[in-house]
């Protein structure tokens, strides 16, 4: 095999062999192409997707973050409590941005103890993770949080559809264009490139490393909390243990999506096909009531296909360097 | 003898070695010279067993050897001193030396290294680098040693090997001078026990100095091979680059303009007391051995080591930048994996953007304008700048730095790993940025290229400048003896 054809491989091989089933699922199975299943899909590809489309900048970036399922949690519980603390329109919005907020906070400490402190982002983000759980368990005492009156209203919208297709499913379409944007054609997208590729040589050219990485875990967290008011709007309530995992399924997302979790390569565009491979096969998995057990398992398997698919034979990627 | 015949090797159809025919001799320093991309680290790997897929026979002492493999390639006898760092930083001098060779055994089934203790395996790497003068403690961590020092415990790992061949890949290219002399020193003494000694460089005076013949590479194909006492640098230099160097412009009489750097009883980690003045217009150089604080000083005065004492750089209408030119071009300089053009513009984006964009056209412009006064040969501006050659990619850290046009540029061994003809280029730009009306300070372990670029040389002993030399009156020779060496 010539170089130019293994290095599209290496690039596109688990695209394939991923979509390879779902085509075949998709011939031999009616339900999974009837049109209600195809929204389903897309809507329940979009809580996933909105972490994993903040996983891919931090991976670019160099680092990762592995939060995101807790900080998920967090915003839900919090926009819930204001919800159920009030009445009248003005607390969908009070609710929304205290969660937001709260979720920006979280990520800039990530960004302070990755920079300021020099823990590295796997310790950082893992005391983060077990950190935020703990202080969610504690303001719920680990019950369920619920609306009424126009919190419910705001859930029913999340979950609705808008000219036929679904509000969840177009925000992640939203989102995951207007970071793809941020990352091709803004100052700080360069940056967070040069930083992931090289942080020494940004260092020395004077780029502002420090300010740019907060940011970008900031921005990590705080779309990890608009997954978690997607996923809390599903029941119209936040569940304190919503979101175990989900960083799991968004690292994989990202990876699969051409991410590299040494920094400096990744892209939107990769990711959001990595979310709807992974979402799909989950989706014909329910078809066929494969247990949810055996979902689990199946995740961590792509997880290593694609780091296996990006790594395996690098050497011979690195050969064409003279 | 190691002979090797009618090797050829291509990547993606390109042809990077065309039947290549290198022969080396026992007790020999033979030196294997070629321009960047000419062929010479693929013929390396060749040998290492990397590209067990090359075409053409090895032999060595009139049998084939086996280069399917790096393994099959050390035990065949083949021992190389890659360019890239391969030590386990956590880990003692001693313990890297003989890191896996418990694993090694001969084609008669002996193991090449019996496990012993540690002990003993300090005891050992210290009865080596002692027999080799290399000036290393067996049981410091490598971490915290200098690059020079690391450098040459990678070349004790080889000679520990025991190889009958051992190629030094660039090994001069981290040196300081000292470091280069006990190298030099080592070359003869495993001359005079009888090995084939292949030795890759870029610098013609140590060919001349250490190497009995060279061979000379352009293009994938061995053009020469004759004796060094039979040629000389001009020559050698002709049939690398294939024609003739332009030496580079000579130095006009600098106009000195205001100060552009004052540094008054600076004092760091590992200097003191270091002052000095630049003005506008002049080239200062400042040398020193490994150790001798010079790195640390260069280091301070851009602000990435702390230091106490008074730096000021003046600039004009009030702004000051320095335009810094790392040393260590890939780890320091260039961001890899993206566009050429993107790593000259990076450092101006934000002055040229409007709400944060990305200014398009004016990266592009720019760009293109640096790719083509620096004459960077490359497939345009979107290319990655990790496929470019040394030199280009050298002369695209620079357009980065001329882009914002400082006043005061700060250049660390600005044609380290570079090809003759793209370092000619490179010191011909800094003299143009001298004149009009820069000030430069130039750190480099290179002194034939301070003595030819340099209006004034500072010269660093133990933390301190212990002297300050006009070029105009001195010699080589006391240059050397300031530094110590001599």
């Amino acid at each position: 095999m010539s170089h130019k054809l293994l290095s599209y491989w290496h690039r596109w091989g688990i695209f394939l062999i991923l979509l390879l089933p779902i085509m075949v699922l998709f011939v031999v199975n009616p339900v999974f192409r009837q049109p209600g299943n195809l929204f389903n899909l897309w809507q329940q590809a979009s809580i996933i997707g909105v972490l994993a489309v903040g996983q891919t900048l931090v991976l670019i970036l160099g680092g990762f973050d592995l939060s995101v399922g807790t900080v998920a949690a967090l915003a839900g519980v919090i926009c819930y409590l204001v919800f159920a603390g009030g009445d009248g329109g003005s607390v969908v919005l009070l609710g929304v941005l205290a969660a937001l907020a709260a979720c920006a906070i979280v990520g800039a400490i990530n960004g302070i103890l990755i920079t300021k402190f020099n823990i590295t982002p796997l310790i950082a983000t893992l005391g983060m993770l077990s950190l935020v759980r703990g202080f969610v368990l504690i303001v719920t005492e680990g019950q369920l949080v619920y609306a009424e009156g126009p919190g419910y209203t705001f859930a029913e919208f999340l979950q609705g559809s808008l000219f036929g297709m679904p509000v969840a499913g177009l925000l992640f379409a939203l989102l995951a264009v207007a970071v793809a944007l941020l990352l091709r054609r803004s100052i700080f997208g360069q940056y967070v490139f040069a930083i992931g590729g090289n942080e020494k040589a940004a260092l020395l050219a004077g780029l502002p490393v420090v300010k740019v990485k907060i940011l970008s875990y900031a921005l990590c967290s705080v779309l990890a909390g608009v997954g978690g008011l997607l996923l809390s709007s599903r029941t119209a309530s936040a569940l304190p243990n919503a979101g175990v995992n989900y960083e799991l399924q968004a690292i994989t997302a990202a990876v699969i999506g051409g991410a590299a979790l040494g920094g400096g390569k990744g892209s939107i565009f990769g990711t959001v096909l990595g979310v709807l491979l992974l979402t799909a096969i989950g989706n014909g998995l329910n078809l066929y009531n494969v247990s949810p057990f055996w979902q689990t398992g199946v995740t961590g398997l792509i997880l290593l296909l694609a780091v296996g698919f990006s790594t395996w034979g690098n050497r011979d990627a690195r050969s064409i360097v003279r | 003898m190691l002979t090797m015949r009618g090797i050829s090797k291509s990547f993606s159809g390109v042809q990077v070695l065309d039947r290549v025919d290198f022969e080396v001799t026992p007790c020999e320093v033979h030196a294997l010279l070629g321009a960047n991309g000419a062929g010479k680290s693929t013929l390396i790997k060749v040998l290492g067993g990397l590209y067990p897929d090359a075409e053409g026979q090895t032999l060595l002492d009139e049998r084939r050897i086996d280069l399917s493999t790096p393994k099959t390639a050390l035990l065949s006898g083949i021992g190389i001193v890659h360019q890239e760092f391969d030590l386990v930083p956590e880990m003692t001098v001693a313990e890297n030396i003989y890191l896996g060779f418990e694993n090694l055994h001969l084609a008669d089934g002996r193991p090449l290294w019996q496990r012993i203790s540690r002990r003993k395996l300090i005891e050992a790497a210290g009865a080596l680098l002692n027999e080799y003068k290399l000036g290393i403690e067996p049981d410091a961590v490598v971490r915290k040693l200098p690059a020079g020092a690391q450098q040459l415990t990678q070349i004790a790992r080889v000679i520990a090997l025991g190889s009958r061949v051992m190629i030094f890949d660039e090994p001069t290219a981290r040196l300081g001078l000292r470091d280069r002399e006990r190298l030099f020193d080592v070359f003869a003494t495993l001359r005079a026990s009888g090995k084939l000694i292949v030795f890759v460089t870029h610098y013609l005076d140590e060919v001349m100095a250490v190497a009995d013949r060279a061979s000379v590479m352009r293009d994938g194909r061995m053009m020469v091979t004759t004796q060094t006492s039979a040629t000389t640098v001009g020559e050698l230099s002709r049939t690398m680059v294939g024609s003739d160097v332009h030496g580079p412009a000579k130095r006009k009489q600098p106009t000195l303009g205001a100060t552009a750097l004052s540094v008054k009883g600076l004092s760091g980690p590992t200097f003191e007391d270091v002052s000095f003045d630049i003005a506008g217009g002049e080239i200062v150089g400042i040398v020193g051995h490994l150790g001798s604080g010079r790195h640390e000083v260069t280091r301070s005065i851009i602000g990435q080591i702390p230091a106490r004492g008074y730096i000021s750089a003046h600039g004009d209408a009030g702004r000051t930048r320095i335009g810094f030119v790392p040393e260590n071009r890939r780890a320091e300089g260039i961001f890899a994996e993206l566009p050429v053009g993107t790593n000259i513009a990076i450092g101006f984006l934000r002055e040229r953007s409007i709400l944060s964009l990305l200014p398009l056209r004016a990266m592009e412009t720019t760009g293109a304008d640096v790719v083509g006064r620096l004459q960077i040969k490359t497939a345009g501006t979107e290319q990655k700048i990790g496929q470019l050659s040394g030199g280009n990619q050298q002369k695209a850290v620079f357009g980065r730095e001329m882009v914002s046009n400082p006043s005061l540029y700060v250049i660390e061994a600005p044609t380290v790993g570079v090809d003759v003809k793209a370092a000619v280029e490179l010191h011909n730009e800094i003299f143009k940025l001298a004149e009009r009306g820069s000030a430069i300070l130039l750190a480099t372990d290179d002194l034939d290229e301070v003595m030819l670029m340099a209006d004034r040389i500072l010269v660093m002993l133990r933390g301190r400048i212990v002297k300050e030399l006009d070029t105009r009156r001195t010699t080589r020779q006391d240059l050397v003896s300031a530094m110590g060496a001599g």
